[in-house]
């Protein structure tokens, strides 16, 4: 026998009233007739305490019934004296991390089913097994620990909870956090036992979060209830293989993909499993399908990365997804990531220096490393024009008719044409030794830079200073002047002049300073144009060691404006032989075009906050961003298509703020995808820029690497107990509360002291009556 | 139905002890009637106690001849008269003598007093003797003369069993009331619990020896006031004057015995300082040992 409620035996302190009581009943003395009082001395004490007890029989059933009345109220409480299951308090923590989606089929007859559909089954089954005073409470314990039910009597509260439980996308460490809430509620009954049950697959990942304090209040606990509490672990996953192939992550190579060149996606895929596994991949571009599948053979434990690519032909804000076969956990089989195709840049170079049109081919390209065999290359090379060097470095691959290309569609025509020119669908216009220009075709320039373009001004040696410095360097009270600096002679240099790289921080330079992306070094100028002044604002870009200046650069408007001073021409120096040439020169135009800012990714682990770079000029002009989910937009819709709006509330939309650095911070997301675009305004439709963010949930939800179960009583106290389906009627404790058989001997105690009490009252009265006849 | 008096208070087992005693005068008795028992009177008897000189009118038959022929003068001779004795119970039938310990079997003080009282009555009628009967408290509340005959004997042993107990007790001025109403010389057995003022209770009793009476006292108590058996603080009260004490009987014992054993010896000192016989009785005592251990006592002492 045991008592549930020990401390209530402070109760039988109450016992000492009656037996004071009895000490003192001082008009309870009998009076005796007695002759010889002569013979006695009157007692001189004032107070009336008995050394003795008076009316012994009814003090001891007094007694009786508080101690039956203790007894009760402390719960006494026997294992071998009623068949009922004792009281308990049944506390459910069930695990709803991703990893519980895990479909395992138990035999070939059955359906599968997941280990979330299981654990519910398991839950309902000892939560119907419970009756009152027993109490129940559902814990759902994922990244955090949440009390759905809390711990009460009634069981409707536990099981319509249950009904509704689903995993979550996040990562499923918090088993720890969820037996700790647990240990909080079973604090507040102590009188009965507590049975803490977590209901797990038993990944390892699902016990990682271990924060000290939660260990430490877990400790305390059983310190506290001692062997009240006790604690069991529910494998749900005994008996099944556990077998996963996961795409762990998948990045764009470069971030983007330019059109008419291939997208990269590399895959980086893991084989959970025991046994070997052949990886199927296949890559998605939006809603097309690659025809490609890559199979990569796995090893148990083994990672693999994979470089899967796809042609894009087309400007696109979209998502590159890659995808194997489905196995027994579906949500690490693909893996989505943002792709942004970006579109073609225009480039015009206005040739000043020949009358070269957009048709014409360079005729010295042999001499850059063409494969043309008739071209002489030693005669020509004074021939080839700087501009047509540009042309040809700026998308070298369309030059040679090659598929490949940069993403750069060149124009090349003379000054004369600029003026029929349409600028606007331009990114870039290049003046190659352009000396001077009309009124109206500088207006259009400035306009051009003014509204955020670029233009690129290389000072060769056939531009003519002073034309120059009246014209292009040379504002009025309409426009600025377009060039940043005024021009100086064409000199040359005995000592070749080099790129001064050392402690220059220019973002040009950033990438070359790893020579294997580009050795600077060895490049020399020969000629070189002077720089007479520069402009208010003009800032220099590159030097020489010697300090001349090779590049200036200033803001026009919401433009800029870049100044070489020195030519392409092979006369002039090696840097069109130079091998970094090439990349310069697209490094060039993407800081011109302001593409060299480069965004992290925008692929978030589902159910975690991440910030977003947001300081594309789209959205410069806004604070406010919504995040929508991908299945509200309107079918159709597409990259920078408008979206039909509905309300807010329903569609999820999630409104962000962004901050002065043009960044936001996203919300935990479900896993999915999401479009970025500018605040929708009342009922308006987002119009506009868009890009697509895409939440994966977290990769080692698809390790299905097992917690080891002798490690659980280390972790979570020494009774920890690892149990299967099977022993869940073991969880019924014997036993059962006699407070039924005390309560019925309590009244009959209770009733008879009352009698007692009676008797004996009715028994003095008659002695006094008798005392006093006689 | 009321019980015969007489088995009510003589059983066989009691008449069976007292059968083989008489109850012998020690003093000499005035009897009515030629007994057993000395006279002071000198009558015909077959003792010859001396001569004296004849007088006129004296009975020719007293004449000692033999005392003339030596003498050549008249002497009677003088015989020990033995008369019929009187035996007189005096019965204090106050409150205190109703005392009743809870034992259920044992008597009253009044009770035992009663049964003594019968035993005696019935031995002295039975040797021819006359009993009587005399039950006081503050006065005598019966007094039944000593006569001879089982009527007589009779009737007080029917006032002994209507006898109830009740009143105080004045035992000095009721034995000095009573000795006047008794002239004739006899025994008086006094039982009685003694309560009252010593000194007045000695004093009486020297009286009554003084007038010739042959006194035998038994002090008669319970059981419960010898051996004060209580152990729960009581509250005790007088039976006669309704006093309540409050006291605890454990720690007041030896105080009692005490003074128990300085009033027992009071009473046996002034009887015995006045001649009288003292004889202490508890009601624990059966009574048929009482009386015989008394009449063996008494025919010890009169060889």
């Amino acid at each position: 026998m045991s008592l549930l409620f020990p401390a209530m035996l402070a109760g039988l302190l109450g016992m000492s009233v009656p037996i004071a009581l009895h000490l003192i009943a001082r008009h309870r003395f009998p009076i005796r007739p007695f002759p010889s009082i002569r013979l006695l001395n009157k007692d001189l004490r004032t107070n009336v305490f008995a050394p003795k007890l008076v009316d012994v029989p009814q003090l001891l059933l007094r007694l009786l019934v508080l101690l039956l009345l203790v007894l009760a109220m402390s719960r006494l409480f026997s294992t071998g004296l009623s068949t009922a299951s004792a009281p308990r308090n049944l506390i459910l923590v069930v695990d709803c991390s991703a990893g519980m989606r895990m479909q395992i089929q138990e035999d070939a007859t059955k359906p599968k089913t997941s280990f979330l559909e299981r654990a519910q089954t398991q839950a309902r089954q000892m939560i119907e097994k419970l009756a009152p005073p027993s109490q129940c409470a559902v814990i759902l314990a994922a990244d955090h620990a949440r009390v759905v039910s809390p711990l009460q009597a009634d069981t409707a509260s536990s099981l319509k909870a249950l009904e509704n439980l689903t995993s979550i996308d996040g990562p499923g460490c918090g088993i720890v956090r969820g037996v700790a809430a647990a240990c909080d509620l079973a604090a507040g009954r102590r009188e009965v036992a507590s049975q803490i049950v977590v209901l797990t697959d038993l990944r390892a990942n699902a016990f990682a979060s271990r924060e000290q304090k939660e260990l430490a209040k877990i400790e305390q606990m059983r310190k506290k209830l001692g062997s009240t509490l006790q604690l069991f672990v529910l494998d749900l996953s005994a008996g099944a293989e556990l077998e996963n192939l996961a795409i762990v992550d998948a990045y764009v190579r470069g971030r983007n993909a330019k059109v008419g060149d291939d997208a990269h996606v590399v895959a980086k895929i893991f084989n959970s499993s025991t046994k070997p596994k052949t990886a199927r991949l296949r890559l998605q571009i939006g809603d097309r399908k690659e025809p490609l599948n890559k199979e990569i053979p796995l090893e148990p434990g083994a990672e693999a990365t994979v470089d899967m690519t796809a042609r894009v032909q087309r400007a696109a804000n979209t998502v590159a997804s890659v995808h194997i076969a489905e196995d027994a956990l579906p949500f690490d089989d693909s893996f989505s990531v943002p792709l942004n195709i970006s579109d073609t840049r225009r480039i015009l170079i206005v040739n000043g220096s020949s009358q070269n049109t957009v048709d014409s081919k360079p005729s010295s390209l042999s001499t850059l490393g063409g494969t043309s065999p008739s071209v002489a290359p030693a005669d020509s090379e004074g021939q080839i024009d700087g501009a047509t060097i540009l042309r040809y470095v700026l998308n070298p691959g369309r030059e040679l008719g090659a598929a490949h290309g940069t993403g750069i569609d060149v124009t090349l025509i003379s000054p004369d044409a600029l003026a029929t020119q349409t600028l606007s669908k331009y990114d870039i216009v290049a003046l190659y030794d352009v000396s001077m220009l009309a009124e109206s075709a500088l207006d259009d320039l400035s306009t051009f830079v003014s509204e955020g373009r670029a233009a690129l001004i290389v000072c060769s040696g056939g531009c003519q200073a002073l034309n120059f410095n009246r014209t292009l360097a040379a504002g009025n009270a309409k426009r600025p002047a377009l060039s940043p600096a005024l021009l100086g002679n064409d000199k040359a240099h005995e000592q070749p002049l080099d790129i001064l790289q050392t402690g220059n921080a220019h973002p040009l330079l950033t990438p070359f300073q790893d020579k294997l992306r580009g050795d600077l070094s060895v490049i020399r100028f020969t000629k070189l144009r002077e720089i007479q002044s520069l402009i208010d604002g003009a800032k220099v870009m590159l030097n020489s060691s010697s300090g001349q200046t090779l590049a200036v650069e200033h803001a026009v408007g919401r433009g800029r404006v870049v100044l070489l001073t020195f030519g392409f021409e092979l006369d002039r120096g090696n840097i069109a032989r130079a091998r970094a040439f090439p990349s310069l020169i697209w490094r060039l135009a993407d800081y011109m075009t302001g593409q060299l800012r480069q965004r992290p990714p925008d692929v978030v682990k589902a159910m975690s906050p991440a910030i977003l770079d947001v300081s594309e000029p789209a959205f410069s002009f806004t604070s406010e961003l919504d995040l929508v989910p991908e299945s509200q937009r309107a079918p159709g819709d597409k990259g920078e298509a408008s979206q039909k709006s509905k309300s807010d509330a329903d569609s999820g939309v999630i409104r962000l703020t962004s901050s002065t650095e043009k960044t936001v911070l996203v919300p935990p997301l479900n896993a999915g995808r999401f479009v970025l675009s500018k605040a929708s305004q009342g009922g308006a439709s987002r119009m506009g820029y868009s890009r697509y963010v895409t939440a994966s949930i977290d990769p080692i939800e698809g390790d299905v690497k097992k917690q080891d179960a002798a490690e659980l009583p280390l972790l979570l106290g020494g009774e920890t107990q690892v149990i299967a389906s099977t022993d869940l009627d073991k969880l019924a404790l014997p036993g059962g509360e006699l407070w039924k058989i005390l309560v019925l001997i309590l009244t009959v105690a209770y009733l008879g002291e009352a009698l007692a009490g009676y008797i004996f009252s009715k028994r003095r009265e008659r002695e006094r009556a008798g005392e006093t006849a006689a | 139905m009321a019980q015969n008096p007489v088995t009510h208070f003589l059983s066989p087992t009691l008449l069976r002890s007292i059968d083989n005693f008489e109850l012998k005068a020690r003093i000499m008795v005035d009897g009515m009637y030629a007994s057993r028992h000395r006279c002071p009177s000198y009558g015909y008897s077959v003792e010859f106690v001396d001569h004296r000189e004849y007088a006129p009118g004296d009975e020719p038959r007293t004449i000692d001849w033999k005392m003339l022929a030596r003498t050549e003068k008249y002497f009677v001779k003088r015989f020990e008269m033995e008369s019929n004795m009187n035996v007189v119970c005096l019965l204090d039938v106050s409150d205190s003598m109703g005392y009743k310990s809870d034992h259920t079997e044992r008597l009253s003080k009044m009770e035992y007093g009663s049964y003594l009282a019968a035993a005696m009555s019935y031995l002295v009628s039975g040797q021819q003797d006359s009993p009587g009967l005399v039950t006081f408290d503050k006065d005598i509340r019966d007094f039944l003369p000593p006569k001879q005959g089982q009527r007589h004997l009779f009737a007080i042993l029917s006032k002994l069993q209507s006898l109830k107990a009740g009143g105080s007790t004045e035992i000095n001025k009721v034995l000095k009331t009573a000795v006047q109403r008794l002239p004739r010389r006899g025994i008086l057995l006094l039982i009685s619990d003694c309560y009252g003022e010593i000194d007045g209770v000695v004093d009486a009793l020297r009286h009554l020896v003084a007038r010739g009476q042959e006194l035998v006292l038994f002090h008669l108590l319970d059981k419960d006031e010898v051996d004060f058996p209580f152990s729960a603080l009581t509250a005790f009260r007088d039976s006669e004057t309704g006093a309540e004490i409050m006291c605890d009987p454990v720690r007041q014992q030896a105080l009692y015995q005490k003074r128990l054993a300085e009033f027992k010896a009071a009473v046996k000192d002034g009887c015995k300082s006045c001649g009288a016989d003292y004889r202490f009785v508890d009601t624990s005592e059966p009574i048929e040992i009482v009386l015989r251990d008394y009449l063996q006592f008494r025919r010890e002492r009169g060889r």
